[in-house]
């Protein structure tokens, strides 16, 4: 009889348990390698939204929470749109740009997107030299300008770096480049959003974060059509180094005592906070696979070993190596391992593709990398479990194991 | 018996009519002072008031208003009690941003989303010096008043104009210098139409306030020029001679940014990961 077919034979001796010390593995890989997936994609979305954000304060509502911002302000929660023009207006020295947004839900062809009303700088920044004179004693090198001279074309797909862009009219959109792939849209379609016709002006290139999914149209039409008029979710603002580190977020806190001000680094902190619970939750799933895994793999192997020692014996006595034995047990776990590994891998990633979007907001895909690390770990666990039980099989004496029985 | 019964009701209504009264009239009063010259006639109050105000060389405060509310009423008195004093050199002029016959004036400084009440002070050149929104106390409507210069300024570059600012006169050195880079800018065509030229006079004392905001000291020695953005942002200062490459330089550097100087947003001073 083969050595393959022996251990065949072997994985299928006592099925349920066996059965209980996989799932036990499967299900704490699957978990690890989801918990994984999901937190790799969500720091790197966080990070390539602050490369790509430009903005580092954030005006939100008291309420609101940083999550509500990182998953497209669908909160509800509101502030009113005023504000735009009271931190446009102030004295508050280093706000270089603002972005104020409204975002509703839609749903077209059965997906919801978030419709996400901005505010093109036209329309307010010039409001900025109502400030007074005050404004020509602010230091060189901070807040956009706006020079009439030498007119170029609106590049409106800066928008996802700049945040904001000069123009936009009123039934014009920009689409995220997921929601134009699902909806197949095109620069120069039209597309009808809440019961009005609008012609989709640009794609926007990928981000990878929420905004890939984001439709954006001009804040007073998203205002209108939700009902929710003089109102926004949050504003961004892009605050220059030197004034934010010499106090701009008090001074806008001031400013503006109602509302929530963070700045990003803030955001950072928030949400690298977020993504170490997660590692601490994977390494507590790590100890429990371990634990649990581990000791249900050694508890089957032992109980294997005891009930079969006749077997055991029999094979040695007809004049099979104790390595030959050690090497069944050993490739009945390490079969055990791969499996769990490689299950484990799979339903952890189709978990977290699926999942992943809803849960943190951001598009999670497979990573490769993690099946290395799940059929290692997975492996690791249920050979070092069986070897002490396998080498007991191993140093069976085959007289003795006939006089028990 | 008859009217001695009758007595205390008559008291009675009598006192009510008065509290009535000595409730309503301050309200109906104010509410007619805030609405102003809008409810006098059928034309739009704000523009004739804007017009009279550039014809007699005076700054006009234009109080905008939305309701008779208690915050309308508090800072509406604050403004007539500030124009008591700056009656020679200001006139103001309430403007309720839902009268239809004051949309052309709402329409034109754009204030119908703007927080309430605002005040704006516009210059006798039509600039907007400051804008007051909600809150304001007399001191405040006081820094509404510039100097010429200053509303120069300001009046270019509300209209979306580069103000090259040339702080010098015949005592300063490089002032030709300085001059002629500042006219060879203004003659390229890329920029000629959006440029405006504003020269400032270091020994006019007039200009000591705007001299102070530009941190630039009246007695100079060298001619200073600045380079002055809509919508009012200084994006740079030459002491000296300066030639219209370096201007461009700048100009175009503030341009193509994401914002101006590169300082902040993306590879600015935003998180580093």
């Amino acid at each position: 009889m083969k050595l393959r077919t022996l251990v065949w034979r072997e994985l299928f001796q006592r099925k349920s348990q066996m059965l209980t010390s996989f799932l036990a593995i499967l299900l704490g890989i699957t978990t690890v390698v989801a918990i994984k997936n999901i937190t790799f994609y969500s720091e790197k979305a966080v990070a390539r939204e602050l490369d790509a954000l430009g903005a580092n304060v954030l005006v939100l509502p008291k309420s609101a929470t940083l999550q509500d911002y990182y998953s497209a302000d669908m909160h509800g929660e509101v502030i009113p749109e005023e504000y735009v023009l009271r931190l446009t207006m102030s004295n508050v020295q280093g706000v270089d740009n603002l972005s104020p947004k409204l975002c509703v839900p839609v749903n077209l062809q059965g997906k919801d997107y978030a419709l996400t009303g901005i505010l093109p700088k036209s329309e307010f920044q010039a409001k900025a030299a109502w400030a007074g004179a005050g404004i020509f004693s602010r230091p060189i090198g901070c807040g956009a300008i706006d020079v009439a001279a030498e007119p170029r074309p609106d590049d409106k797909r800066t928008l996802v770096r700049k945040r904001v862009i000069e123009t936009l009219d009123t039934h014009e959109i920009l689409v995220g480049a997921d929601a134009a792939a699902s909806l197949g849209l095109n620069e120069g379609d039209s597309l009808t959003l809440l019961g009005e016709s609008f012609s989709v002006v640009a794609v926007l290139p990928q981000t990878g974060t929420v905004d890939d999914s984001r439709i954006f149209a001009h804040l007073h039409t998203v205002q209108r059509l939700s009902g929710k008029d003089g109102v926004v979710n949050c504003i961004e603002i892009v605050g220059c180094c030197k004034e934010i580190s010499a106090g701009l977020v008090d001074n806008v806190n001031k400013l503006l005592p109602d509302a929530k001000v963070v700045t990003v680094k803030q955001v950072v902190a928030t949400q690298t906070k977020v993504n170490g619970m997660m590692e601490r939750l994977s390494l507590i799933f790590l100890v429990i696979i371990v634990v649990v895994g581990g000791a249900g793999i050694a508890n089957y192997m032992y109980a294997n070993v005891f009930e079969r020692r006749r077997e055991i014996g029999t094979l040695m006595a007809l004049g099979a190596e104790s390595f030959t034995v050690l090497r069944i047990f050993l490739l009945k776990a390490l079969l055990l391992g791969l499996a769990g590994g490689v299950g484990g891998y799979a339903i952890g990633t189709l978990l977290a593709v699926t999942l992943g979007p809803r849960l943190a907001g951001v598009p999670v895909l497979p990573m490769p990398v993690l099946a290395l690390w799940a059929v290692l770990i997975s492996a690791g666990i249920t050979l070092a479990a069986s070897y002490f039980p396998a080498r007991r099989a191993a140093r069976l004496d085959p007289c003795a194991t006939f006089q028990e029985v | 018996m008859m009217r001695s019964r009758r007595e205390p009701a008559r008291v009675v209504i009598t006192t009510m009519a008065l509290l009535a009264i000595w409730m309503v009239v301050p309200c109906q009063v104010v509410a007619q002072a805030v609405q102003g010259r809008t409810t006098s006639s059928g034309t739009s109050g704000g523009l004739a008031a804007i017009d009279a105000a550039a014809r007699n060389n005076k700054y006009l405060f234009i109080f905008f208003w939305k309701t008779n509310d208690e915050q309308s009423r508090n800072m509406y008195g604050v403004l007539q009690s500030a124009m008591g004093k700056l009656a020679q050199s200001a006139d103001a002029v309430g403007i309720q941003v839902t009268d239809p016959r004051e949309k052309p004036v709402v329409d034109k400084f754009d204030v119908s989303r703007a927080p309430l009440p605002l005040v704006l002070a516009v210059a006798p050149n039509g600039a907007i010096t400051k804008g007051f929104p909600v809150k304001f106390d007399e001191n405040e409507l006081r820094q509404a008043f510039v100097t010429p210069c200053t509303a120069r300024c300001l009046k270019a570059l509300q209209d979306r104009r580069l103000v090259l600012l040339c702080v010098q006169n015949q005592r300063t050195q490089f002032s030709q210098a300085a001059m002629s880079g500042v006219q060879n800018f203004k003659a390229d065509p890329r920029f000629a139409k959006a440029t405006e030229i504003v020269a400032l006079n270091p020994d006019d004392r007039s200009e000591v306030a705007f001299l102070q905001d530009l941190k630039v000291d009246p007695r100079t020695p060298t001619a200073v020029t600045f380079v002055l953005a809509p919508p009012g942002t200084p994006i740079a200062k030459f002491a000296g001679p300066v030639t219209k490459d370096q201007i461009v330089a700048k100009v175009t550097a503030a341009q193509s940014g994401p914002c101006a100087g590169g300082q902040c947003g993306p590879n600015g001073c935003g998180p580093k990961k």
